[in-house]
């Protein structure tokens, strides 16, 4: 799994928790039914039949029918409804059952008298707004529960009763209020309402005229509409919505009312009534504040709806600026997209600006989740789902497309990007962002279906994207013309309208969230893709790194990352030390987070100070470009990387102190070598040289015993080899705890004291200079607190070349042991990079038998020029042995197999696979005796206290040592791979018990 | 394949925001300028033909939306593109780092032998009208930058200016007869007819031909 995946993801969540109503809680699910702002809770529910009436509807139904009515009366009036209420810290909202269209939405402070009817039966409440609304209900719940909501209700209506005056300043910015304002004031009906002498503040349109050519009297026909709803329904933050308010909404929203019915539909006029001062104050807040978002602003200001006459005028520019940088600031993890600009220009030409901010808020919060979004994996998946309904809906089509290749998504992105605003012509697009505001995103996919349909038959003719193009092209500039249909002429727009809410209605909220849930794995894994590219290939150059290894790296360094919950979720992200430190747990072999030592997190504390950038911060390029000195190759870099490490203020000195952490750390690095998880590349050599030694011998004991044996087979390796893992792990362990004591012993014998300005220079070739004075210089320095010393990098390196054990470490194991090339999502620590164990060891020296081969001829040559008493191969010598690297084949297990065609050098051969009853029979094992009971190897085995007080990271190790050895001693002395050389050893042996106790006394 | 008939390319714009790969575009197609155009949201696809010696091209041509987020999407546009202008402006040294990004972008990503050509667009902006001469401190992004980061990356490189229509055929034309060119070269080893131009072998890396195109130095 990838980081930006998980950001993805994360609004995933976002876009599921609006659509699908399964993954609500039921304060979201009453927000949503209703776009209520996030922060309203339930305070109390109860279903209950209702009736709604208004002064106003009362008197029609009583026959009051006046002239002017243009709408219909609905059969609803004064009859019962079940639904249900509920009551939210600021509003009281009832939906009736089994409908969509049927709610009722009532500021609580909108509310003037909450009065019980007396009813021995049910529970009566009767509530009147103070503009004239009416609302029955009748509870058919138990008595206490409605008691309770009814209680609740007043309680909280009388908490708010101070938010009354603050309401009507709020209704004196709505045009709804105006309209029935002017119109209502000779009125017999007897409403109620504000007065509101001025127009309120509207849009760029009321200065600079509405786009398109509406005639006044369609306008003024529309206003009449809305105007009888309003009266009848209630209005702005005390409404009825019904079926008549969506097919108001569907014939087009009159302009002057565009902006509140815009602001209404998805409930921003909620946020802008309880938010009143945030605009102002943000921008204020930010007055002074650059960022990146605004310079993107400031580019696009003179191009958002150009042809429009307003935004060619310094006060249109400057209302723009000021919402997008509004926003920008508002939500800076979107910052600014454009396509923005351009939906922020069309509010603006029926908005404020400060019903702009909040309808933008709104869009990309619920609306649009993701589309402007740094990835834009809103609009990217949407797209996919468009293309999946076209497939579904208009399966000729999507055939079509499908064997042309012609891709949809990219003709449709900005239809769905800026609600066709720079597709259609304008007044065509206001009409979709009306139904979009207040249908939500499925009018989109809705209306793009329906363009598709309608220019089938052209699109069938195309066959790449251009000329689809250029159908929408045309068809889009054609909009406004007319087109026979059935014998009647019809508007292109109004076909594609009806097309879109009558064909494909049942592309609804739960189709298209299906769809979502489907693809979003496809688009996420694109995005990732993408993100992961660009940032790879902004990291700086990194030579011992392979594009695939950082790509491991990269998958790795997000995965945990993201699993740590306290990091940020995107954009400027940096690693903490706990995530660094489970990061090389996971790489390296020797970070073992169940085993917290000291010594693990003062080295990793090393690294991880070592490798921070200027800002102090772990970033992915901080990372790789740590590990690609680590994974250096060259010894004499390598060394010097490591040194670097040591040398915090690039002094090219490193401290006495600093030493002897250096000395602790690669105690603790080496410690799965110590603790023979690891074999090294001496064992392995060592290993490679007694299996040979033993096939040398065994040839000449079964020469001795008069087989024959032709020299010039190829040597065939055992099938098995039987060792006493435990002596081999022993072994490894003394070499490395001697070097960790010979490095220390050596680097201070080396150690230069730091110049004392105030100490008379050493004239080295001064005659009066004894050679104790010398002596003392060099010996006692290093020891002496008062007289602090350093090393340089180039006596680091010398050190460490002077131990054969370290240097092979760093030759072939350190740069080794860090794993990289392990996929960046898998976690367990299984390390792929090494020999894992004993056994690993001896398989691949065995699968690699050409070296072995080697080494038994080269011994034999040895052993022929020494003269040795192995006549029989030294007289068959004149013939070639068949080099083991040039024509060997290997068997299942491992094993050389021979070419020779001589059958009885083949039986030769199988007596030759080492089995233990074999091995046990036949050899003479003296020289394994003596070695075991040398004194030094007893003394070894007291010495180990002395051990682990030097290095406390060997303790359990150290303790177990004793014992092993005897045990293998007593059981496994025949054993194959018990068998060490024996002069060498016993030196080596000897040595190490030596410096061992040399180190001790330090 | 008879000499007559029309080479189809797809050619894709790139680079930041508000450089004027739309403007460019506009000049090409229409030899038109707007002042305030529109940001591109998305692509935006339009065609032109124009005849090179005996053979016409029909330029495809996508233009990308420039903002950083919109790259999201670049690759929809530049897949099987077999020409990219890859635009900054030079009064905008951003601009150039951007165009130094999908330059690589475009190298990783895009067909084998895609043609680039690196454009420094807005050169009139660096004029001083009357004089005709640069304007001290104008430009942010030298000629020889350009030149070098075209040279690494395999490209030719123009300075342009959409505004005054300087240099903008020649990039289209450099870029018809390099295809031409490349077509002919394609045409020996492979008998069949070219109707599926993403098949066009452009074999040589593109020529350096700065000087010839009459580019600003």
């Amino acid at each position: 799994m990838d980081f930006f995946k998980s950001v993805a993801t994360l609004a995933q969540n976002a876009i599921e928790s609006i659509n699908n109503p399964n993954h609500l809680t039921p304060d979201q699910l009453v927000q949503q039914t209703f776009h209520l702002p996030s922060d309203e809770s339930i305070l109390s529910e109860i279903n209950a039949e209702y009736i709604i009436t208004s002064r106003v509807l009362y008197s029609f139904s009583e026959g009051a029918k006046q002239t002017g009515n243009y709408l219909p009366v609905p059969n609803s009036v004064n009859v019962r409804s079940p639904g249900k209420l509920t009551l939210t810290d600021n509003y009281l909202v009832l939906k009736k059952n089994d409908t969509v269209y049927d709610k009722v939405i009532f500021y609580l402070a909108t509310i003037d008298k909450v009065q019980k009817i007396p009813n021995v039966e049910i529970v009566h409440v009767r509530l009147s707004t103070h503009n004239g609304m009416i609302l029955d209900v009748l509870s058919d719940t138990t008595k206490s529960k409605a008691e309770y909501f009814w209680h609740t209700l007043s309680k909280r209506h009388h908490e708010l009763h101070s938010k009354l005056p603050k309401l009507n300043e709020f209704q004196k910015s709505l045009y709804s209020e105006y309209l029935i304002s002017k119109n209502c004031k000779n009125s017999k009906l007897g409403e109620k309402h504000i007065d509101i002498p001025l127009h309120p503040k509207g849009g760029l349109g009321l200065q600079f005229k509405f786009p398109g050519n509406q005639s006044k009297e369609q306008e003024v026909l529309k206003l009449k509409r809305w105007f009888e709803y309003f009266r009848r329904y209630g209005r702005n933050v005390e409404l009825v919505e019904n079926q008549i308010f969506n097919s108001l909404i569907l014939i087009g929203v009159p302009n002057r009312l565009r902006g509140e019915i815009w602001e209404l539909s998805y409930g921003a006029m909620y946020l802008r009534l309880e938010n009143s001062d945030e605009y102002e104050n943000i921008l204020a807040d930010n007055k002074d504040n650059k960022s990146f978002a605004i310079e993107e602003i400031e580019k696009d200001l003179n191009r958002s709806l150009p042809e429009y006459p307003a935004f060619q005028t310094k006060e249109g520019i400057q209302k723009l600026r000021r919402v997008l940088t509004a926003y920008s600031w508002k939500n800076p993890e979107i910052g600014y997209c454009q396509a923005m600009n351009i939906v922020c220009a069309a509010l603006l030409i029926f908005m404020t600006e400060e019903q702009a901010y909040w309808a933008l808020n709104v869009l990309c919060d619920k609306l649009i989740p993701g589309y402007y979004s740094k990835t834009m994996y809103g609009v990217l998946l949407d797209q996919k789902v468009f293309e999946a309904l076209v497939k579904k809906t208009i399966p000729t089509i999507g055939d079509h497309f499908t064997k042309y290749d012609i891709q949809l998504s990219i003709v449709s992105l900005p239809w769905f990007l800026s609600f066709f605003l720079n597709t259609m012509p304008l007044v065509f697009a206001f009409r979709v962002i009306d139904a979009f505001f207040y249908n939500g995103p499925k009018t989109l996919f809705q209306v793009a279906l329906a363009i598709i349909k309608v220019n089938s038959e052209k699109l069938l003719q195309c066959t790449d994207d251009g000329e689809c193009i250029a159908v929408f092209k045309e068809y889009f500039s054609s909009l406004d013309e007319v087109q026979p249909i059935h014998e009647k002429l019809k508007r292109q727009f109004d076909i594609l309208w009806e097309t879109a809410f009558n064909e494909f209605h049942i592309v609804d909220d739960k189709v298209i969230q299906k769809n979502r849930n489907v693809l979003k794995n496809e688009v996420f894994q694109g995005i990732d893709l993408f993100v992961k590219r660009a940032e790879i290939r902004n990291l700086p150059k990194t030579n011992h790194l392979s594009t695939e290894q950082i790509s491991n790296i990269y998958d790795r360094y997000y995965k945990i990352l993201l699993e740590d919950k306290s990091a940020p979720n995107r954009g400027d992200v940096s690693m903490d030390f706990n995530s660094f430190k489970l990061f090389m747990s996971e790489i390296t072999v020797w970070v073992n987070l169940s085993r917290e030592t000291k010594d693990q997190s003062n080295f990793l504390q090393r690294l991880y100070k070592s490798w921070l950038d200027d800002n102090n911060e772990m970033k992915l390029q901080t990372l790789v470009v740590g590990l690609n000195k680590m994974v250096e190759k060259d010894l004499m870099n390598s060394l010097s990387n490591f040194f670097d490490l040591y040398d915090i203020e690039k002094t090219g000195k490193v401290s006495k102190e600093s030493v002897l952490e250096l000395a602790e750390d690669l105690i603790f690095i080496t410690t799965p070598w110590r603790e023979g998880v690891i074999f090294d590349s001496i064992a392995n050599r060592e290993l490679e040289d007694q299996i040979a030694e033993r096939l040398v011998q065994r040839r000449q004991q079964l020469k001795e015993q008069g087989v024959q044996i032709d020299d010039d087979a190829e040597i065939v390796l055992p099938d098995e080899v039987k060792f006493d893992e435990d002596k081999w792990k022993t072994k490894q362990s003394v070499r490395y705890l001697s070097a960790s004591s010979s490095f220390l012993q050596l680097a201070f014998k080396y150690a230069q004291p730091y110049e004392d300005p105030h100490a008379p220079l050493i004239e080295l070739d001064d005659d009066n200079i004894t050679e104790k004075k010398i002596e003392s210089i060099t010996h006692n320095k290093a020891l002496d607190p008062t007289h602090p010393v350093y090393i340089t990098a180039s006596m680091f390196r010398m050190v460490i070349l002077a131990n054969e054990t370290y240097s092979s470490f760093f030759e072939n194991q350190f740069w080794k042991s860090f794993d990289l090339d392990k996929p960046g999502n898998i976690d367990n620590s299984v390390f792929g990079g090494m020999v894992g164990n004993i056994r690993g060891m001896v398989n691949n020296v065995m699968a690699d038998g050409a070296r072995v081969a080697t080494q038994v001829r080269k011994k034999m040559d040895e052993a022929r020029s020494r003269g040795d008493t192995i006549n029989s191969i030294e007289s068959n010598d004149s013939g070639s042995l068949v080099s083991g690297s040039t024509s060997s084949n290997f068997n299942k297990t491992g094993g050389l197999r021979t070419s020779m065609d001589s059958k009885g050098a083949e039986s030769v051969m199988t007596g030759w696979t080492l089995e233990s009853n074999a091995l046990n029979d036949n050899f003479d094992d003296t020289n394994i005796d003596d070695l075991l009971e040398s004194p030094e190897q007893k003394n070894l085995l007291h010495d180990t206290d002395d051990i682990s007080d030097l290095a406390e990271d060997v303790e359990p190790k150290a303790e177990n040592v004793p014992n092993k050895v005897g045990e293998g001693h007593q059981e496994d002395e025949d054993d194959f791979g018990s068998f060490i050389p024996a002069g060498e050893s016993n030196d080596s042996i000897k040595n190490v018990t030596e410096k061992v106790q040399e180190v001790s006394l330090i | 394949m008879s000499a007559s008939s029309q080479i189809p390319v797809k050619l894709v714009l790139l680079g930041e925001a508000a450089v004027g790969k739309s403007s460019l575009v506009l000049r090409f197609v229409s030899n038109d300028f707007q002042e305030n155009k529109e940001p591109t949201i998305g692509a935006a696809f339009l065609t032109q033909r124009c005849t090179i010696g005996d053979k016409t091209i029909k330029f495809e041509i996508w233009d990308t939306a420039g903002q950083e987020r919109f790259a999201n999407l670049a690759h929809l546009y530049y897949r099987n593109a077999q020409a990219a202008l890859v635009v900054y402006d030079v009064t905008k040294a951003a601009s150039f780092i951007k165009a130094r990004h999908w330059m690589k972008e475009l190298k990783e990503q895009s067909t084998k032998n895609i043609v680039v050509a690196l454009i420094g667009n807005k050169f009139d902006l660096i004029l001083d009208e009357e004089t005709g001469e640069e304007i001290e401190g104008a430009r942010k992004v030298s000629v020889e930058e350009g030149k070098n980061l075209a040279e690494e990356e395999g490209a030719v490189f123009f300075e342009t200016s959409a505004k005054t229509a300087y240099n903008v055929n020649e990039v289209f034309m450099y870029i018809g007869e390099k295809l031409i060119e490349n077509l002919a070269k394609a045409q020996p080893e492979d008998n069949q007819p070219q109707t599926q131009t993403n098949r066009i072998d452009l074999t040589a890396a593109p020529q350096q031909n700065i000087n010839d195109n009459g580019c600003a130095c």
